[in-house]
């Protein structure tokens, strides 16, 4: 399955006609990349997992509507984002709720560690902590995940220019920042 | 676009070859799975058939137990299907065993120039 080379728009035309290896192949070439943008959407590995999951299900079932001259990483994505979206907004409603209940706050995000494993920990922690949240995000996709420009920018629904910014600016922030703690 | 005003690290997303590997093929079956399901669901030939079983279990329900098991109309089967020779016939006829005189009389007939 690995060494399956169809194009995306090849790959997802076969499984509208009932190829299920076809879109097999389609979900493992873009599993990793969804999952990773919904992780950072919603925090939770497990719910994004549940959100690709569910992408990968909409991209099946519409499959016949793909537009095969348009890419399909961006449909993906944008899918991943809406489902996201929607299901943040369920859970901050939820939270909401649980507060007026309970009379407790909903529970703080995830702490922003670890993004370099070979410099401090601490001091890359603080550094990114400190950073605008697309600096953050576009510089762990590129520098740590190691996927390109145009797969972030595709993931963000953002131009790869702006990208390339955000990664400029955020490598140059955490530069500053571990210099002057060295 | 992303809404940026929250986003998370990945940290603790587990990225390896084998963990992708099986997610992916989760997802395939879970996506494969629900979309012949809806396709069944959409399929009119499927809900005509499903209509037709049903009628056709309705029907055996209502019709009278008379016409399924008339004793009159077992026996002639039987005899149609019943072996040509004289002790298939008496096995199969009656509705006990047959008399042991019967059969073996018969076998001496049998043997008989």
């Amino acid at each position: 399955m690995k060494d399956d080379h169809r194009p995306d728009a090849e790959l997802i035309v076969d499984s509208s006609h009932g190829d299920d290896e076809a879109f097999a192949v389609l979900v493992r070439r873009h599993v990793r990349a969804a999952t990773l943008l919904a992780t950072q959407l919603l925090g939770d590995m497990d719910d994004a997992e549940d959100v690709a999951q569910a992408a990968f299900i909409i991209v099946h079932r519409d499959a016949a509507r793909f537009e095969r001259t348009r890419p399909f990483p961006p449909w993906l994505f944008a899918i991943v984002r809406r489902l996201a979206h929607n299901r943040r907004a369920r859970e901050s409603r939820r939270a909401r709720l649980l507060h007026l209940w309970k009379g407790t706050g909903p529970s703080a995000p995830p702490a922003d560690h670890a993004l370099l494993a070979r410099l401090d920990a601490d001091a890359v922690a603080r550094a990114t902590s400190a950073l605008p949240a697309m600096q953050r995000a576009c510089l762990e996709l590129v520098a740590i995940r190691g996927l390109t420009v145009a797969e972030v920018a595709d993931m963000h629904g953002i131009a790869e220019s702006t990208v390339r910014q955000h990664v400029f600016r955020a490598r140059a922030a955490l530069r500053d920042v571990l210099e002057r703690d060295a | 676009m992303t809404d940026s005003r929250e986003l998370f690290d990945t940290h603790r997303v587990r990225d390896h070859d084998e963990h992708w590997d099986a997610l992916a093929a989760r997802i395939a079956t879970a996506a494969t799975r629900q979309g012949t399901l809806g396709r069944l669901a959409d399929s009119r030939f499927v809900w005509v058939a499903a209509s037709a079983l049903l009628a056709a279990g309705l029907a055996l329900l209502v019709l009278p137990d008379a016409s399924r098991s008339s004793g009159a109309g077992r026996a002639e089967w039987t005899q149609l299907i019943a072996p040509a020779d004289d002790i298939g016939r008496a096995i199969a006829a009656p509705d006990g065993p047959p008399p042991v005189g019967v059969l073996v009389l018969s076998d001496r007939r049998g043997q008989a120039p």
